[in-house]
């Protein structure tokens, strides 16, 4: 049997179109090719 | 075509590049495992189990953030789920990686120009959020006809829809959240919520079906031991009394549920309309705050612009106005235009008022030039007529009078020898030696072998002495 208020709990508002900004500045853009890059420059040096 | 990391020059099928030297063994399988997961994304996506897509694309993009396919494709996987602003967010990152030659510039351009499109979706979003809250807040009924709403303007949504058939099956309605649970599927196949949804909904729908199965079995058949006796459905009644009775029965039992059974349904019911109402309400209620909102900024707006334009119209008129200004040098040119009737003080006094009240504020050039003229012109006259009363007064020891009359005196004819001599002897006796020994200079240099010339270098030794 579903909890109902297990299951809402669940559920996140959507973002709106203006908070597009928001959402492309709480991207987290760091990739595996960035820790590569810093783990060869770190060895380098 | 691979590129270096560190040079950005193209690589060969060696683990270093040709060109830096820099080691891009690692470099070139993260890029490998990036372009695996985008193809296992794209193969999930075309068989539209979107879920199963966003996860092998995000970790792509995990890999290698400029993977500008996978990113693109996620944006698409996004936009087909209903999460536009995902969508408009990926593609966007996509852009700033990848400006040029980059479908996500055509599908930004595409949702821009496409206002109304934008539009539906953002007001769908908002009242998916609202219900979202409505439903926190248990108002279930009137979350129930805005999820509707929501899913009828934006059939995408898939938050939405997954919120109503929770609704729906909270109120034990399974079939219409079934039927729900079933548009999401064909959305997104590999959506795990629809699917555990509408795996308890089935079941649901199961063991009600088997209970009224079992009811009906039960109503004809009656087991005794090892026999089993069938009842009929119908009774053959004989006796007329019997048939009253039944009547009779039939008619309590029908008032009976009248009561207890039509009540409620119809109470329902009118509680079902209320709640619409309320949504009605609710929604009508949003769009005038919304309305007040823009008038009160047109209200500012206009606000702002009254006040600006009473400012300028009050840097015009009143007391100290330009148009005061510009009334005086009209007085002025209308006693000039008199000719050797005119009266120089006169036209002297409406200049000093002209004075008084900012000669700067004649903003126009050819009235400046007028007021220029003017002062030019009675200049000299108007200038001793100014002496002679600084005159009176500093023989009268009055030399508050005497300054006033005498810098007017300099004004109306800088070259007043005899003006700026007393000038100079009043700010003397005002003990003002500063601007005492400015004046007597001055009068040095423009006469400095008259007896006014000698008696101010005189001067001057006594206050440099001092």
């Amino acid at each position: 049997m579903i909890d109902f208020e297990n299951e809402l709990k669940k559920f996140h508002p959507s973002p709106e179109v203006d908070d597009v900004e928001d959402v492309v500045n709480g991207h987290d853009l760091t990739d595996m090719v960035d820790f590569i890059v810093r783990t060869v420059s770190d060895a380098e040096e | 075509m691979l590129f270096c990391y560190s040079c950005g020059m193209a690589l060969s099928e060696k683990s270093y590049c040709t060109s830096c030297g820099a080691d891009v063994g690692r470099y070139k399988k993260i890029l490998y495992m990036s372009n695996r997961y985008y193809n296992r994304g794209l193969e999930k996506a075309q068989i539209r189990d979107l879920t199963g897509a966003v996860e092998d694309l995000r970790q792509s993009l995990k890999l290698y953030k400029r993977n500008t396919q996978a990113r693109n494709l996620l944006g698409l996987v996004y936009f087909e789920m209903g999460e536009t602003v995902n969508a408009m967010a990926e593609w966007v990152l996509s852009q700033h990686f990848q400006k040029d030659k980059n479908i996500a510039t055509d599908y930004i351009e595409t949702l821009k120009t496409n206002a109304v499109l934008l539009d539906t979706i953002n007001s769908s979003i908002k009242k998916y959020n609202q219900a979202l809250n409505l439903c926190k807040q248990d108002s279930l009924d009137v979350a129930k006809i805005s999820l509707k709403r929501v899913v009828s303007n934006n059939p995408r949504l898939i938050s939405a829809h997954l919120l109503l058939a929770l609704i729906l099956m909270k109120e034990e309605d399974y079939s219409g959240a079934k039927k729900e649970l079933i548009l999401v599927r064909r959305i997104d196949r590999g959506n795990i919520t629809a699917s555990r949804y509408l795996r308890m909904a089935e079941e649901n729908l199961n063991t009600d079906s088997k209970r009224k199965k079992k009811s009906s079995e039960n109503a004809v058949t009656i087991q005794s031991g090892n026999d089993i006796i069938i009842q009929p459905n119908t009774r053959k009644e004989n006796s007329f009394l019997s048939i009253l009775l039944n009547v009779l029965i039939g008619l309590v039992i029908g008032l009976l549920v009248g009561w207890f059974v039509l009540g409620p349904i119809r109470i329902n019911i009118q509680k079902t309309e209320e709640n619409k109402e309320l949504a009605d309400a609710y929604e009508e209620i949003n769009l005038k705050n919304a309305s007040i909102s823009t008038y009160m900024q047109k209200i500012d707006s206009l606000q702002y612009q009254y006040d600006t334009l009473n400012d300028q119209l009050n840097a015009y008129e009143g007391a100290n106005g330009a148009l005061e200004g510009y009334k005086y040098l009209l007085l002025a040119v209308e006693e000039y235009s008199k000719g050797e009737a005119a009266d120089k003080n006169v036209i002297a006094q409406y200049l000093d008022k002209i004075d008084k009240n900012g000669s700067e504020k004649l903003s126009e050039t050819e009235f400046v030039e007028v007021y220029n003229m003017l002062k030019t012109s009675i200049g000299e006259s108007v200038a001793d007529t100014y002496y002679e009363n600084g005159f009176n007064a500093y023989r009268q020891e009055d030399y508050i009078t005497a300054l006033e009359n005498f810098k007017k005196a300099v004004e109306y004819n800088p070259e007043n020898v005899d003006a700026l001599y007393y000038l100079a002897c009043t700010y003397l006796a005002n003990k003002d030696y500063d601007n005492a020994k400015y004046y007597f200079n001055t009068v040095i240099n423009l006469a400095p072998e008259s007896e006014l010339g000698n008696k101010a270098v005189n001067y001057i030794a006594e206050i440099d002495a001092k």
